[in-house]
């Protein structure tokens, strides 16, 4: 009885997949079914009724917010110095630490403090972790030195942008499906050690790229700058000529840079969180419930790389298909509408991760006094209890249902705009099946994944 | 006019869902019950498989091991620890907090249980 409920802090919390002991209920079918219906319904009342006239382009010009809301210059170096400072901390943490994942703060700090608050932070209030990111501050301050030292003068971006080719983003693409891998693939990823040599190896691959290639190649490499980016796109805030400015939620997403990878970059997205929602069925526990050590890791790369894969697929056929209605080449098309996807893989993030941000997270409040596991008590929250009951299960499940059907009819929204400005509205409509088939299939999929039925 | 439509019909669907809402997620606090959840490990794995195994939220659960395993049991989400000597242990707990939980070889990772909490 001396065990009830007695938080032991002794070993390692983290499940087979990412961080954190707790998942959530499955949700009741008769909400998936309403949710999934009404996704559905949406759509076509989407293709019958939905505005004639393209109204995001013009509406995401917005609107500069009075002076006395804009941050002044100052604050920028402070979020700068704060980014730097909070990185150091996180590496020390990693490296020389605690070697328990629980009493560490490092593990909870990526994986969920960053990787699900910023991009709940990206969506609601736009780009704030560019303001932070410490890869951009550091590549920065390194290059200005260089040119106080060398005297040469300061060349803007890497030597692609120089030479005027497109900036292409795969190597971001690539940074974050190393994350992906690192996160749900790799049998040890809340090990305070394998995070530390994970993110070692990433920066200095970032901040190699940018002593090589100028320090542009961050902002195309570095791929959680480049998610929390893209993700911002969707917000009513974002920043133009250094003042910030407001625009309708969503109307962003017409105006967000593809580059070429952009739209392969919210593929793999999309795909990693539909892996780790599939990784929570019981369909998946039989699979790779026995294994364990890279075994595991193994079949997880394999189930992680097909899931993407198969989501890949799923829009590569409805643009296939839209090609020809319209004549345009795939590319195009898939250029022009994979930006639609955002909304849906934001609302994937919240659906799959909601709960691990408000419960899970709240971990972070203990750890923070003790970032190191060393017995601190820095700021005197060493004995937080976390509240489990902080929000219900139906509340959740309410989230959940939510943020799914608002993502879904959000990019339907975003797709129908895309169409109606570059079509004739009879082309536009038939242009549309294919894409409406698409995205109703990634919400039915990630409501089935919900219901955990399987 | 047409996004007028539209909006009444998000409305009258939100409004429908907001009504069904209200009959759906209340809590039973009447039913408490004490539940043994045995797990019989041979060889590193479960006997039986892994099983899925639900209570209700506040049941008295009792967690016991047997087998031919020696070694650590963790009981995630709730991270308790059942150290097994001559292949048998139990702990003890009120299952408050409601979620899916993996019960797992501490270490290998290799799953016993999968316990649900509703």
């Amino acid at each position: 009885m001396a065990t009830t409920l007695s938080l032991s802090l002794l070993a390692d919390p983290a499940a087979a997949h990412g961080i954190g002991g707790r998942t959530d209920l499955p949700l009741p079918a008769w909400q998936m079914t309403w949710a999934a219906g009404f996704a559905v319904a949406s759509s076509f009342v989407a293709l019958g009724a939905f505005w004639s006239k393209p109204l995001l382009e013009s509406a995401a010009k917005g609107r500069t917010l009075p002076r006395w809301i804009q941050p002044p210059i100052w604050l920028f170096w402070i979020t700068k110095a704060t980014g730097v400072a909070m990185f150091g901390v996180l590496m020390y943490a990693a490296w020389f630490g605690n070697e328990n994942s629980a009493v560490n703060i490092s593990g909870d700090a990526v994986y969920i403090v960053f990787w699900v608050g910023m991009q709940v932070v990206s969506a609601a209030f736009g780009d704030v972790w560019s303001a932070f990111n410490p890869f951009i501050t550091i590549a920065d301050s390194a290059a200005w030195l260089k040119a106080r030292l060398i005297g040469e003068r300061l060349s803007g971006g890497d030597s692609q942008e120089a030479t005027g080719g497109a900036q292409s983003v795969w190597p971001a693409v690539v940074a974050i499906a190393s994350f992906s891998w690192m996160e749900l693939a790799y049998h040890s990823a809340a090990s305070p050690r394998s995070l530390a040599l994970y993110l070692s190896v990433y920066s200095a691959a970032i901040l190699g790229g940018a002593a090589w290639r100028g320090k542009g190649f961050v902002r195309r490499a570095d791929g959680f700058g480049q998610l929390m980016s893209i993700i911002s796109s969707a917000s009513p805030l974002f920043r133009e000529e250094g003042k910030l400015r407001f625009r309708p939620p969503l109307s962003g997403v017409s105006r967000l840079e593809v580059k070429p990878g952009t739209v392969a970059f919210i593929l793999v997205v999309l795909g990693t969180t539909t892996f780790d929602g599939f990784t929570r069925s019981s369909t998946w526990s039989r699979v790779a419930g026995s294994s364990t050590g890279w075994s595991l890791t193994f079949i997880n790369t394999f189930g992680l790389a097909v899931v993407i894969a198969l989501v890949a697929l799923v829009f590569f056929a409805a643009i296939k298909s839209m090609s020809r209605v319209t004549g345009e080449s795939e590319y195009e098309l898939g250029d022009l509408f994979g930006p639609t996807l955002v909304t849906i893989m934001v609302a994937y993030t919240v659906a799959h991760y909601f709960s691990l941000l408000v419960l899970d997270g709240q971990r972070f409040i203990i750890q923070i006094s003790d970032p190191f596991g060393r017995g601190w008590d820095l700021f005197g929250t060493k004995d937080y209890a976390i509240n489990w009951a902080l929000i219900s299960t139906g509340a959740i499940a309410w989230v959940q249902t939510a943020a799914i059907a608002v993502g879904h009819v959000l990019a339907v929204a975003a797709a129908h705009d895309r169409s109606i400005s570059r079509y004739e509205r009879s082309v536009a409509l038939r242009s549309q099946y294919s894409m409406l088939v698409a995205m109703i299939s990634y919400t039915v999929v990630g409501l089935i994944i919900l219901l955990g039925a399987f | 006019m047409r996004l007028r439509v539209l909006l009444v019909g998000v409305a009258v669907m939100a409004l429908a869902l907001l009504v069904t809402a209200c009959g759906g997620g209340s809590v039973d606090n009447s039913t408490k019950s004490s539940v043994v959840i045995g797990i019989e490990i041979r060889g590193e794995a479960p006997v039986g498989g892994i099983r899925q195994v639900t209570v209700s939220r506040g049941d008295a659960l009792t967690v016991s091991v047997s087998g031919d395993f020696d070694g650590r049991v963790h009981i995630h989400g709730y991270d308790l620890f059942i150290d097994l000597s001559g292949g048998s242990g139990s702990t003890q707990f009120d299952a408050l907090i409601p979620g899916v939980f993996s019960i797992e070889i501490e270490s290998t990772s290799r799953q016993l249980l999968k316990l649900t909490v509703s």
